[in-house]
């Protein structure tokens, strides 16, 4: 198992286009990936547009992504990179 | 048996009954046997693979005229292949033993429900995605007998219990000659689609309980009745309505082009509001006296990010190009908390109608308000702008929106842009307390438009868009008219123009008060013009001022509005 954590910068959080770019991306890897606010046990599968939005991700919402299988660390680091680019927004 | 119904799309058809319900309630057997999981579970991949081709082309068919329908669709198609709903549709089908059909819905409606009740808005509306995407699924389940909406009969009378975007990208307008939908309203997405091709629409809450497949129906979706089994007598009557009604469409036609003068000569300025600046609204400029009202909201709605000030100035100049010349009236953003905005939390509101709305959500964030001013003032090289102010109730809104239009140009003259420096700066009357300072208002800005729909709104205190509050938002109150009469005189003695951009000036009866209250500017919604200019070109000046004067003195709207129509039936007759 291999988690991070990331800090949700762009102005529209995890919802509409980004939540769409998020778990296009978390369906390249093999591994089974959650993701969950951080300080809260809820997690929601990575690569479920629906379990994604269920979560309401805003901006500036802390989240840690958890991911478990051959390709995890590689899954992780994908992620919050991808948070981190703020999905090109501004 | 005649019933009353809500016109949304005027109109008059005959016609025979197709229903049209995607959203069907499961009937029949819903459990399976053992034996047949393997079938119901390779029926999903069928049905899902039909649905994702379905979503796939209908988002092609309009990405280039309605992009933003078409994100919808792509979004759907994510809804459709979600693992999770995939996942777990399946497992329902196989541990449940119940049908395909049985699992969807299941499955669907708990993550409906799921997200409909998430505190966040946004998220929340995502769920008539979802219920978008099981109806698709359903239609495929083949225990649906789908009506196929792009290949109906002739002379169809289209029942549905609402229309989705989906559906009417999928329709074939030229068989329909009327719509009634049991849910929806002028403002409905059916409503507006209705009446930019010019079908008759209307509402009525009973329509699938008692309209059943190739029933004869009479709809007259002006006055707002609809006949069910007409027999040969009133087949007959409304025979001659519907071609009355299409010789009078076409007389209308006639009446678009060329500039409005009343039969003594005068001339009235006619104009078009902008809401989306699609061609089709652009088009319509060539025929009226430029746009008394353009809508900016429709570049802050639906996006991802707030629009920059290059965007902005490309489509405002893109506007005003198009215009020709003609003057164009921007109004700077009007929108309040019953509107979501991605980029900008606005807080939920108990009355977002009195709430922090136009000018006022402007003060709140001074970026926003000077990208906008600067956009607009860059963009007033390219045509003849007007800058106008919605919701400034007190003339210090007034003082304050004049000193962001100064910072505006302050900054780009130092930084060397070139800009108009004489653009006219006008104000929205449409809340009382600022009608009642028009006279001060008036020795500082260059023109005032009403906005009737509001100001009758506010006047009466009664919500515009609550069905119950009919009776009292009245739009022919006797005290509209005489606030119109007070604004008009303090903006003329000040020698300043006084324009009207809400609904009321298109309606032809109405237009004629409004030009006899010293009103001679009118900006409507491009249908409403051709009859407003047809009856305005039958009206002297002499005589709109005496149906005024009448006017001023009378108690009740209803009086109001039989006094026109007995006064006008004339002119409203279009055989004159």
């Amino acid at each position: 198992m291999y988690a991070a954590k990331a800090l949700i910068q762009n102005k529209t959080g995890l919802h509409a286009r980004p939540a769409s770019i998020f778990v296009a991306e978390a369906g390249k890897y093999l591994s089974n990936i959650q993701i969950r606010r951080v300080g809260e046990e809820n997690t929601a599968n990575a690569k479920s547009i629906v379990m994604l939005m269920s979560l309401a991700l805003e901006m500036g919402t802390e989240v840690e992504i958890i991911a478990e299988g051959e390709d995890e660390i590689e899954a992780v680091t994908g992620l919050v990179q991808l948070i981190n680019s703020k999905f090109g927004e501004d | 048996m005649h019933y009353t119904v809500t016109p949304v799309s005027p109109g008059i058809a005959i016609g025979r009954v197709k229903t049209y319900q995607p959203c069907n309630h499961l009937k029949g057997k819903q459990a399976i046997p053992l034996a047949k999981v393997e079938d119901e579970l390779q029926r999903y991949d069928i049905v899902r693979a039909r649905a994702d081709e379905e979503l796939s082309a209908l988002s092609k068919k309009i990405a280039k005229s309605d992009p933003d329908t078409a994100k919808i669709f792509n979004a759907q198609r994510d809804i459709l292949n979600d693992q999770v709903l995939v996942q777990e549709i399946r497992t329902t089908i196989k541990k449940d033993l119940v049908s395909l059909q049985k699992a969807v819905q299941d499955v669907y409606d708990k993550y409906i429900a799921l997200l409909s009740g998430s505190a966040n808005k946004l998220i929340a509306q995502r769920a008539s995605d979802l219920a978008d995407v099981k109806k698709s699924l359903v239609k495929f389940c083949g225990n649906f007998k789908g009506l196929d909406l792009s290949n109906l009969p002739a002379e169809t009378i289209l029942v549905a219990q609402e229309l989705f975007p989906s559906d009417t990208a999928s329709l074939n307008f030229e068989n329909v000659v009327a719509i009634v939908t049991e849910e929806g309203g002028v403002t409905s997405h059916t409503g507006i689609i209705a009446r930019s091709i010019g079908i008759p629409a209307v509402v009525w809450g009973d329509a699938l309980k008692i309209l059943a497949d190739e029933d004869e129906v009479a709809v007259d979706a002006i006055a707002g009745i609809l006949v069910h089994k007409p027999d040969n007598g009133e087949k007959k009557s409304f025979f001659s309505l519907r071609r009355k009604w299409i010789k009078e469409r076409e007389e209308n036609a006639r009446y678009r082009k060329g500039a409005l003068l009343t039969k003594d000569g005068k001339r009235i300025n006619i104009g078009v509001n902008i809401g989306s600046a699609s061609e089709a609204e652009l088009a319509s400029l060539d025929f009226a006296d430029g746009s008394g009202l353009f809508r900016t909201e429709f570049l802050f709605l639906g996006k991802d990010s707030m629009p920059n000030e290059e965007e902005q100035f490309q489509k405002y100049r893109m506007v005003l190009e198009r215009a020709k010349g003609k003057p164009v009236t921007l109004r700077t953003l009007d929108i309040g908390g019953d509107k979501e905005l991605p980029y900008l939390p606005l807080p939920r509101e108990n009355n977002p109608f009195l709430g922090v709305r136009g000018i006022r959500l402007c003060f709140e964030h001074p970026e926003l308000f000077l990208t906008q001013l600067r956009a607009a003032y860059r963009a007033s090289v390219f045509g003849k702008l007007e800058i106008m102010f919605p919701m400034v109730s007190s003339i210090d809104d007034v003082r304050r929106c004049l000193d962001y239009a100064k910072q505006a140009r302050n900054e780009l003259y130092r930084e060397n842009i070139e800009f108009n420096s004489k653009v006219p700066l006008g104000i929205m009357i449409e809340v009382p307390s600022i009608a009642l300072m028009a006279e001060e208002a008036a020795d500082l800005v260059d023109f005032a438009s009403i906005g009737t729909n509001d100001l009758c709104q506010y006047l009466t205190a009664s919500d515009r868009l609550d069905a119950r509050l009919n009776t009292y938002y009245q739009s022919y109150h006797p005290a509209l008219f005489r606030c119109i009469k007070f604004v008009v005189k303090a903006f003329s003695s000040a020698g300043k123009m006084v324009g009207i951009c809400g609904e009321l000036g298109g309606e032809p009866k109405a237009a004629v008060l409004l030009f006899g209250l010293g009103i001679n500017k009118l900006s409507m919604n491009a249908d409403a013009l051709p009859s407003v200019k047809r009856m305005l070109s039958k009206i002297t000046l002499e005589k709109s001022r005496r149906i005024a004067e009448r006017i001023l003195s009378m108690q009740t709207a209803e009086e109001i509005m039989q006094y026109l129509d007995a006064t006008l039936a004339c002119q409203l007759n279009h055989t004159n």
